[in-house]
């Protein structure tokens, strides 16, 4: 099943801070969402149409380096629950921002 | 399986005898191991004392306790009067209780050997001489069976509750009822399953349990040990004991069977939650915890699971892999800090839990410990078979408890001196051999020596100088020398015994009886300490046995030794065949060892001379004397064969040396004549003498170089 979501566009992270409540939400929504953003914030926003502008990825990439270039086979390990446990992650804010 | 009970250990009837063995007494130092000798008074007949040897143990689980089997024989009673009867046999069956016992710290399921029923039962031929006893000592015939019932009362019950009581296992007992304690017992209840005695142990709480409820035994056939635990027991036991010893957590605050409360703090993380189950072939355990580090908050339950394995065949508990799983909350800011998180509690759980499984296993270990403490030092339970299953978990094995051989029987303070002494009475008789067959026709001069001979036996006291107890009283008595016919025989005053024994003399002798009965006067002293015995010396060679029953009061003694006569037997007359042959072998002797430059021939002689001649025994003087022909005949030969001088006197010297060694000559008399040796000669061993005398005479010597 496929999520529906509008595109959410945000110009920097300050806008993602103050979108924090919605966007959190949506990656609930998606499965394993809030691990995906620990892992590569970029893929997961892609997967909740949060759409980052060419300054926000750049701050972005500043708190999180390397975010957008995760290898997949290196998130689908990480994400593995026989390496890692069955674990879900519970995510309270998304760069500091308001829950 | 064990209904509600937490823990059970079974022990095997035979396991259970094995420590009998090993732990109880039956008097101070005196192992009821049979065999062994007691001895106490009885009531019936009044004042008499009873002794008798027990030759076995079995134990028989039985609703009432424990009951120790205990065939005997040599049974003796013996009344103030002197008036015995002895050779009795049949069984003495001892009836214990076994209870469960509380003390300070410990909980024990204990043979109540204080508390113990003794009743004997004898069979039917013995039955027969107590009352014919019975009827000798005018005890009325109705009164005898009290002999079997009041006598056994009196007897090894007071013996049997004077002793220690044995302890079968002992639990720890916390007195402050730590319910987490692995081995507290609240409450041990007992179950006799006819061949196996089951402890049941409640570990905390007293629930309404029934050990009747428990009807299967855990045994296999070649186990003698189990050890169960319930599911309940299991945990409670063995997983929140070790929780509690890993974590320090006295006092135990968490929501599982461990415990309530909200959880507790260990080692930088939140335990707030334990659980166990036991599934068919493991007990799954998991653990709940808790970390935070800043904003990163883990929350893990950590599974991991127990099995039973069979390594060099025993069953050995293992641990599998902890699995993880649970709940991550942090926010973006502090993810840096989740994998530290997780790892920190990760590591926790993994050490906490291989932790945990390696005392688990030392836990299984230590109930069996337990159980080896109170089986005997030095031994220990091993288990070569397990299951787990969702009514709990079963370990079956056996203990190598050994049992001693018997302790050798206390030195009886009494011994019997033996004043014997032979009155030759006749020397004169000579004569020939009649035609008997055994002796090929051959008729040989011979002397008959008709032997009197008087044996006297005194009772003595084993310890130099040690004085005469008080009340002191002797039974003599004496038994055939034949194994079917064992049973002493009491002896009083004066007369005359048919002995059912082996006869024989050294030869067959015209005036000589032989057969298996001989007839032997006796008297026994006026004080009763010894007895005197004659023999017929017609009857030739024979045996029996002696025996002194020495009652003190309270105590019977026995003392035993083997006696016999000879009575007549031939001797060979020296002058006739033995003088030819000596004659023909010191010549001998003197023409070798000249020849070899040897010591002078007289003192040869001499040597030879006091060997043998002077020798006392018949049968040592002829065995030595072939002995020293088959040396001799060996001489010649070994000449022939080139043999240096100098190896010849060596070898004449070396047989010579041997003729000293009266074992070498028995070995070489044996090879010589290839007879086994006997008592007397006998023609084929006279004969073959003489054919190698004849040989040696036969074979020149070489010159004298």
């Amino acid at each position: 099943m496929s999520l529906q979501f509008p595109p959410l566009k945000i110009d920097s992270l300050r806008a993602l801070r103050s979108e924090n409540k919605e966007v959190l939400s949506r990656l609930r929504r998606i499965p394993n969402g809030q691990a995906l953003f620990l892992i590569d914030p970029l893929r997961a926003l892609e997967l909740a149409v949060v759409l980052p502008s060419r300054q926000a990825v750049q701050e972005i990439r500043q708190v999180f380096p390397g975010a957008g270039t995760v290898p997949a086979h290196v998130i689908e390990a990480r994400m593995d629950p026989k390496r890692s446990g069955r674990f879900t992650v519970e995510l309270t804010s998304l760069f500091g921002g308001a829950r | 399986m064990i209904g509600l009970y937490d823990l059970a250990v079974e022990l095997s009837a035979d396991l259970i005898e094995r420590m009998i063995r090993t732990q109880a007494e039956l008097a101070p130092g005196v192992k009821l191991n049979p065999p062994f000798v007691t001895s106490a008074p009885v009531p019936m007949p009044a004042e008499s004392t009873a002794s008798i040897r027990v030759t076995d143990l079995t134990v028989q689980a039985q609703s009432d306790g424990l009951h120790l089997i205990l065939p005997f024989d040599q049974g003796t009673i013996l009344t103030p009067a002197g008036q015995s009867v002895n050779a009795l046999s049949g069984e003495v069956v001892i009836r214990t209780p076994l209870e469960s016992v509380y003390e300070a710290t410990k909980a024990f399921a204990r043979a109540r050997l204080d508390a113990a029923e003794v009743s004997w039962t004898f069979d039917p031929p013995s039955r027969n001489k107590l009352r014919g006893f019975a009827q000798t000592i005018s005890l009325p015939l109705s009164n005898y069976d009290e002999i079997l019932a009041s006598g056994a009362r009196e007897f090894l019950q007071t013996q049997v509750r004077a002793q220690r009581k044995v302890d079968l296992l002992a639990m720890e007992q916390n007195s402050v009822g730590g319910s987490l304690s692995p081995l507290t017992v609240q409450r041990l209840d007992l179950r006799m399953l006819g061949g196996s005695v089951m402890l049941l142990a409640l570990t905390a709480g007293l629930r309404t349990v029934n050990p009747a409820e428990v009807q299967q035994s855990l045994l296999t056939p070649n186990s003698h040990v189990a050890v169960a635990l319930s599911p309940r027991g299991f945990t409670r036991t063995l997983i929140c004991e070790e929780v509690r010893k890993i974590f320090g957590a006295e006092d135990f605050q968490m929501p599982s069977p461990c415990g309530r409360g909200g959880g507790f703090d260990a080692m930088g993380a939140k335990v707030v939650g334990i659980d166990c189950e036991l599934v068919e072939d493991r007990a799954n355990v998991t653990f709940r915890a808790e970390r935070t580090i800043e904003c990163v908050t883990i929350e893990a339950a950590l599974r991991t699971y127990f099995q039973l394995v069979r390594l060099d065949g025993r069953m050995v508990p293992v641990s599998g892999p902890v699995w993880p799983s649970g709940r991550v909350v942090t926010n973006t800011v502090c993810r840096d800090l989740m994998p530290m998180t997780m790892d920190e509690l990760m590591d926790m759980a993994n050490g906490a839990l291989l932790q945990a499984a390696a005392q688990v296993v030392e836990q299984l270990w230590a109930i069996a410990g337990r159980a080896r403490e109170a089986l005997g030092a030095g031994t220990g339970a091993v288990f070569t078979d397990g299951f787990i299953s969702a009514e709990g978990l079963v370990l079956q094995g056996d203990t190598p408890v050994s049992v001693p051989p018997p302790a050798p029987p206390a030195s009886a303070p009494f011994r019997i001196s033996d004043r014997s002494m032979a009155v030759v009475r006749s020397v004169e008789t000579r004569g020939k051999f009649p035609d008997d067959p055994d002796f090929k026709g051959k008729t040989w001069a011979y002397l008959l020596i008709e032997q009197w001979m008087e044996r006297r036996y005194e009772l003595a006291m084993a310890q130099t100088g040690a004085s005469w107890p008080e009340g002191l009283r002797v039974v003599w008595a004496y038994g055939s020398s034949l194994a079917e016919r064992p049973e002493p025989t009491p002896l009083s005053g004066s007369g005359e015994l048919v002995l059912h024994t082996q006869t024989r003399h050294n030869a067959p002798i015209p005036e000589g009886t032989t057969g298996e009965v001989a007839v032997v006067r006796y008297e026994v002293a006026a004080d009763g300490r010894s007895v005197s015995f004659w023999n017929d010396p017609a009857d030739g060679n024979f045996s029996f046995q002696l025996h002194a029953f020495v009652y003190v009061p309270g105590q019977v003694h026995h003392v035993s030794l083997p006696a016999g006569f000879t009575g007549s037997y031939a001797e060979w007359d020296k002058e006739g065949f033995f003088a030819e042959a000596w004659a023909a072998a010191v010549g001998d002797l003197g023409h070798a060892l000249g020849w070899l430059e040897l010591p002078a021939y007289a003192e040869a002689l001499g040597i030879f001379n006091r060997r043998y001649l002077a020798f006392p025994s018949k049968s040592k003087d002829w065995r030595a004397l072939v002995g020293y022909l088959n040396n001799l005949a060996l001489l010649p030969p070994l000449f022939a064969k080139g043999l240096r001088q100098a190896d010849a006197r060596a070898a004449a010297v070396s047989c010579l040396g041997g003729l000293y060694d009266e074992a070498m000559a028995q070995h070489r008399f044996e090879n010589l004549t290839k007879i086994q040796a006997g008592l007397y000669p006998t023609t084929e061993a006279l004969e073959g003498a003489m054919r190698r005398v004849a040989e040696v005479q036969s074979i020149p010597l070489p010159p004298r170089p």
